[in-house]
């Protein structure tokens, strides 16, 4: 999607995808919450809260001569995309150490929650050519329905794959689309854990 | 009963998310229609102006630059246009600067874009201030002077930093309040035409 509504709130002004995945955590939560236990929900709220705050503060490392220059700097700006990059690792660390208790259902709800809400929370507010809004919201509507359904290793690569078409379509770069190349990443970590359990 | 909730939630979500979407999509034929029926720019007395809005023409301007040369915006058609409101006492303005200056050497030519940083010189302390800022900082782009603060009254520009990003027929796409980062930037001039 290209991003074309910026909203403000007093003083700061925010691009759409910041409404989209603060949107998409929250129901996220409330869905995992109402449909697992409670660890399910709290885990994933971790993750939110470690993804966050390593996003905000990665600036430190992105920006490092800015910032001591102006230490301001860390209070206005974020790790940008790069920040993105480090946020999710230290995601994925954390996702790494705590392998064992998950619930490969949840993870499964999780994942396809996370990245079907974004995209389509990302076409009702953003304003794209609309026959790709049109299959970004029908591709991820039916890939969420086929892995909460049934949440397999089969359905979530079946998600994937999906979701790599719906990347094709954006009008922009696919080395461009964080949400793509960390779904991947996501689907394969959970599958390879499920099947070193098994 | 237990194990439906979430299924149950999610299917009501995405029914409500296409219920916006065609929502959406029907007020805009609507818009569409009313504006193919009336002619062009008649139109434009109906709405009730509050500033300047998305797909507005903002009213041109020639000013002098730090540099002693004219600027007018209107010359920038054909370029997308980031302008820019700041001042020297402003912290989040300074801290923007940087990340503007980087942006505007490295993707400039490529992207189609110029940057305008209209400086509120009114409402600076004294010339010097801006010259010595901008050459520490090694900034490149115009940096046109409201030296009467009559740009900034006409652009409603309250909050500083303000920006404004328009496309290459010179309208408005984006009004942004607060300070950008690179990325940002380029998210932003990359969506646009």
């Amino acid at each position: 999607m290209n991003i074309t509504a910026i909203y403000s709130i007093g003083k700061m002004s925010f691009p759409s995808p910041w409404l989209a995945l603060v949107l998409t955590f929250i129901l996220t939560g409330i869905i995992l919450r109402s449909q697992f236990s409670k660890t399910a929900s709290a885990q994933y709220s971790d993750f939110v809260l470690t993804f966050i705050l390593v996003w905000k503060f990665s600036v430190i490392l992105t920006d490092f001569k800015m910032v001591l220059q102006q230490p301001l700097t860390i209070l206005y700006f974020n790790g940008g995309k790069l920040g993105v990059v480090l946020a999710s690792l230290a995601v994925f660390v954390q996702a790494y150490r705590k392998r064992a208790t998950f619930s490969f259902a949840a993870s499964a709800w999780a994942i396809a929650l996370t990245q079907s809400g974004y995209q389509i929370i990302m076409v009702l507010v953003n304003d794209n050519a609309q026959w790709i809004e049109l299959t970004t919201l029908f591709i991820s509507s039916i890939a969420l329905l086929m892995v909460v359904r049934k949440p397999t290793i089969a359905t979530l690569q079946g998600f994937m794959g999906l979701h790599f078409i719906i990347a094709l379509l954006q009008p922009v770069a696919l080395t461009q689309q964080l949400s793509w190349l960390l779904t991947i990443v996501a689907t394969l970590a959970v599958v390879k854990w499920q099947k070193e359990l098994k | 009963m237990k194990k439906n909730i979430g299924m149950l939630l999610i299917v009501a979500l995405l029914v409500i998310a296409v219920a916006t979407y065609t929502k959406q999509q029907m007020a805009k034929d609507r818009e569409l229609e009313i504006n193919e029926s009336l002619l062009g720019k008649a139109m434009d007395l109906n709405y009730k102006q509050t500033g300047l809005r998305k797909g507005d023409t903002p009213p041109d301007f020639t000013l002098t630059t730090v540099d002693g040369e004219e600027v007018t915006l209107s010359d920038y058609k054909g370029k997308k246009v980031i302008l820019n409101f700041w001042a020297s006492w402003c912290p989040p303005c300074k801290a923007e600067m940087p990340h503007m200056q980087k942006y505007y050497e490295k993707k400039a030519k490529e992207q189609n874009f110029e940057i305008l940083a209209v400086n509120l010189t009114s409402e600076e302390k004294g010339d010097r201030l801006v010259e010595k800022f901008l050459q520490s900082y090694g900034i490149t782009f115009p940096v046109p002077m409201d030296e009467d603060g009559s740009l900034a009254k006409t652009y409603q520009v309250i909050t500083i930093p303000s920006t404004f990003i328009l496309n290459t027929d010179g309208q408005i796409e984006h009004s942004i309040i607060g300070p950008m980062n690179e990325d940002l930037l380029e998210t932003y001039v990359e969506g646009i035409n």
